[in-house]
């Protein structure tokens, strides 16, 4: 049975996800931790449990969740044993997942870490097998890389967490907020890359009309060489709704439709793109309660892109989409991750990666907290082919 | 804090342009000094690959090549110069002096003995028909890699095809490299009975590219022969570096009416889209294919992909042959291939693909 219990993890985690209240306000706390099982150890005095001390739950603030980390009851772990946690999550946790966890007594979190990321190195192994063993043959790129990338999505979070639990990251408590009823975004954007160094101010705008949600999007060259614009219509499968208030899961499953047209003077360039894609956010607490606090996001999808050359020339292409996202809850306020994603046709373009040039999409890492009331504040840094840096000042409409 | 944040910004510089210091690298290919003797090859056409006393040998990048020679009194007398990846027919010239090959070398191994006095001396290497607009045959290939070591098998093919004047590369030689791959890469072109002119890939990469720049030429080039112009350009690490664009760009101007093939490595877009197989960022390869439109291209040949597609970029008409050997893609129907591409330069030639391009024909090995 043993050999079955990674399949029952993702299983959980992927039933919780399905089963996350689409108001959770109006919900119960999830019960959704597994039965204790024969062979495993009972609960220690430390387990996660609702506290019984904490103020009653105002009327706009969600339920206490179930799997909230209450304090230890037991002495922490000492700085000296957190450093030797840490350098063990790195190595040899970045082959061994779960190995700065067991250091700090979290061996449950250990253990499921360690299958979360074979389950991650086996999808990447898979899929990259598919794709290297057929010599990029047209027949196994979809679904073979974007099984590999998914993949990839639980091997390297499975890391980051892992390092996560061995600092006592989980100290910072953090919980999601649902989406904004509507939002709009000035924003500034640094672009360098080996052709280009640009400024770009832009502007953005949401509106979610139930389980629709619409945006729109400009990012222009402050020099005017280049402009970009956009639209998206998101439909929400699963998940809160969009209140913009604190909410129990921030689990959701939604379907995202986009267009885009960008011009380039000096390149002599239009690109016209079209795009569908499925994005899954999955809180990590339905992995293990230890890890309450952080998301993982998987994303995949594909699109057609139409290219205008000087002359009148044209082609048609096709993009594949896949990305990935390890965050966390800044407390109430906001939310970081750090990303992978796997598309050449946006301004950061792949990673210059050695040997690996032309097949390795861009990493980045992005953050975004409410400062005063509605106000918040967005940023992130892509680093692919080019450097790309974003601060944005955002109003979101919503509760507070 | 300052001096930290340029220091950063200098590193997001250096990062966004990873072969910058090979395009320079590349400049200095083509010119040797010793004491008394100094060399330059017209457009770095060619690797230097000694000069002393009174030797000179070159590994040619191009069936044309013009060179000058500067000699001090004690450089002066008779010089062996020795021409390495030559056409079979070369010829060299100095001040309206044919000098004949030396007899005994390979067909691709043109030796001269030229007596050179002190001073200035211009000499061109061409075969005679070099200037003539008129229809002819060069094979294409690349990716050997792994291959090396049976790829005088693809050569003894290409020998075998009637007429073809030169093989033009798209890198992937090697597989890693190595100095004795290069060796190897040397001594089974023996085998070949025409020159090879080739840029590099992203296999060449592995080690230092100098081994390649100092031995075989540089990776960024164009020469024109018979009114046909040949562009290459090192994509190895999947872009092109602003410093190669910006030549790119002067060679585009200057054969905006020839007939004009462009070779590079990587496809700047995988036709396969969902591969990415090709430049790192697709804007940057479609920002190429716009400049080979507006260049008036009239055939682009790529490498890095193992199988043979035949297709369009921008209108012109592009082939990925990565058929030299190394490991192949699966279920694709084709494995070690060449290509022999038929140019028509003449005016009013039949060209069927158009702008000079008679026609490109698929040449299986196995």
């Amino acid at each position: 049975m043993r050999r079955w219990h990674a399949l029952e993890i993702v299983a959980t985690a992927a039933l919780a996800t399905l089963a996350a209240p689409r108001d959770a306000r109006a919900e119960p706390p999830p019960t959704d931790e597994p039965a204790p099982r024969a062979d495993e150890p009972a609960p220690r005095a430390d387990e996660p449990a609702p506290r019984a001390d904490e103020p009653a739950p105002r009327a706009d603030e969600p339920a206490p969740r179930a799997d909230e980390i209450a304090p230890r009851s037991r002495p922490a772990p000492s700085t000296l044993r957190r450093v030797v946690a840490v350098g063990a999550a790195i190595v040899p946790g970045v082959l061994v997942r779960g190995a700065g966890s067991y250091v700090v007594g979290e061996r449950r979190t250990a253990k499921r870490l360690l299958e979360l990321g074979a389950i991650g190195l086996a999808a990447g192994a898979i899929g990259g097998a598919a794709v290297g063993g057929s010599g990029g043959s047209p027949y196994f790129i979809w679904p073979a890389v974007p099984v590999a990338v998914l993949g990839g999505g639980l091997l390297v979070p499975s890391w980051f967490a892992d390092i996560w639990v061995a600092a006592g990251a989980e100290r910072v408590r953090g919980g999601p907020r649902a989406a904004p009823p509507w939002s709009i975004e000035l924003s500034t954007t640094g672009l360098r890359d080996p052709y280009r160094a640009r400024v770009l101010p832009g502007a953005a705008a949401t509106v979610e009309l139930g389980r629709l949600g619409l945006g729109a999007s400009a990012l222009l060259d402050a020099g005017g060489a280049s402009r970009t614009g956009g639209v998206e219509a998101r439909w929400r499968i699963l998940g809160a709704p969009a209140t913009g208030g604190p909410t129990e899961d921030g689990s959701r499953l939604y379907a995202r439709a986009a267009a885009r047209y960008h011009h380039d003077d000096p390149d002599d360039l239009a690109l016209a793109t079209a795009e569908l894609e499925v994005v899954l956010r999955g809180e990590l607490r339905h992995v293990d309660p230890r890890l309450a606090g952080l998301f993982l996001e998987l994303a995949t999808g594909a699109g057609v892109e139409r290219a205008g050359y000087a002359r009148g020339a044209h082609d048609l292409g096709a993009i594949l989409l896949a990305r990935f996202a390890w965050g966390a809850y800044l407390g109430r306020r906001g939310e970081a991750a750090l990303f992978y994603d796997h598309r050449r046709d946006d301004l950061a373009g792949g990673l210059y990666a050695w040997r690996a040039s032309g097949f390795v999409g861009s990493v980045g890492a992005r953050a975004q907290a409410a400062i005063a009331g509605p106000w918040a504040v967005r940023g992130e840094l892509q680093v692919g082919n080019a450097w790309v840096g974003t601060l944005a000042l955002c109003y979101q409409g919503g509760t507070r | 804090m300052r001096a930290a944040a340029l220091a950063a910004l200098a590193a997001c510089a250096a990062c966004v342009r990873p072969s910058d210091q090979r395009a320079l690298d590349d400049l200095g290919v083509g010119s040797a000094r010793s004491s008394d003797a100094d060399v330059q090859v017209a457009g770095g056409l060619a690797a230097v690959r000694a000069l002393a006393d009174h030797q000179l040998e070159l590994w040619s990048q191009a069936p044309v090549l013009d060179l000058r020679i500067s000699l001090l009194d004690t450089a002066a007398g008779d010089w062996t110069i020795t021409i390495r990846n030559a056409t079979t027919d070369a010829v060299l010239s100095a001040a309206g002096t044919a000098y004949a090959r030396e007899p005994g070398e390979r067909p691709t191994v043109a030796r001269f003995r030229v007596p050179l006095s002190a001073g200035d001396h211009e000499l061109h290497l061409a075969p005679p028909d070099a200037d003539r607009l008129e229809s002819f045959k060069v094979a294409a290939m690349a990716d050997i890699q792994t291959a090396l070591p049976v790829v005088h098998e693809v050569f003894a093919k290409i020998n075998e095809v009637p007429d073809l004047r030169f093989v033009i590369g798209m890198g992937d030689l090697t597989e890693r490299g190595y100095l004795d791959e290069y060796d190897l890469y040397e001594r089974q072109l023996e085998t070949l009975s025409i020159p090879f002119y080739t840029t590099i890939g992203n296999h060449e990469l592995w080690s230092d590219p100098m081994r390649f720049l100092g031995r075989f030429g540089r990776a960024n080039f164009q020469f024109q022969f018979k009114g046909v112009a040949f562009t290459f350009v090192d994509s190895g690490d999947a872009g092109l570096d602003p410093l190669v664009e910006e030549w790119l760009d002067g060679w585009l101007a200057d054969a905006r009416d020839l007939p004009h093939v462009f070779l590079t490595h990587m496809p700047p877009v995988d036709p396969f889209g969902l591969r990415y197989g090709s430049f790192r960022s697709t804007r940057d390869g479609r920002r190429l294919i716009s400049r080979l439109v507006d260049g008036n291209v009239d055939l682009t040949l790529y490498g890095h992909i193992h199988t043979l597609v035949e297709y369009e970029n921008g209108g012109i008409p592009a082939y990925i042959s990565g058929g030299g050997g190394a490991a192949p893609m699966r279920f694709d129907g084709i494995d070690r291939h060449f290509l022999v591409v038929e140019l028509a330069p003449a005016a009013g030639a039949p060209a069927p693909l158009g702008g000079g391009i008679a026609g490109v024909t698929v040449h299986r090995v196995d």
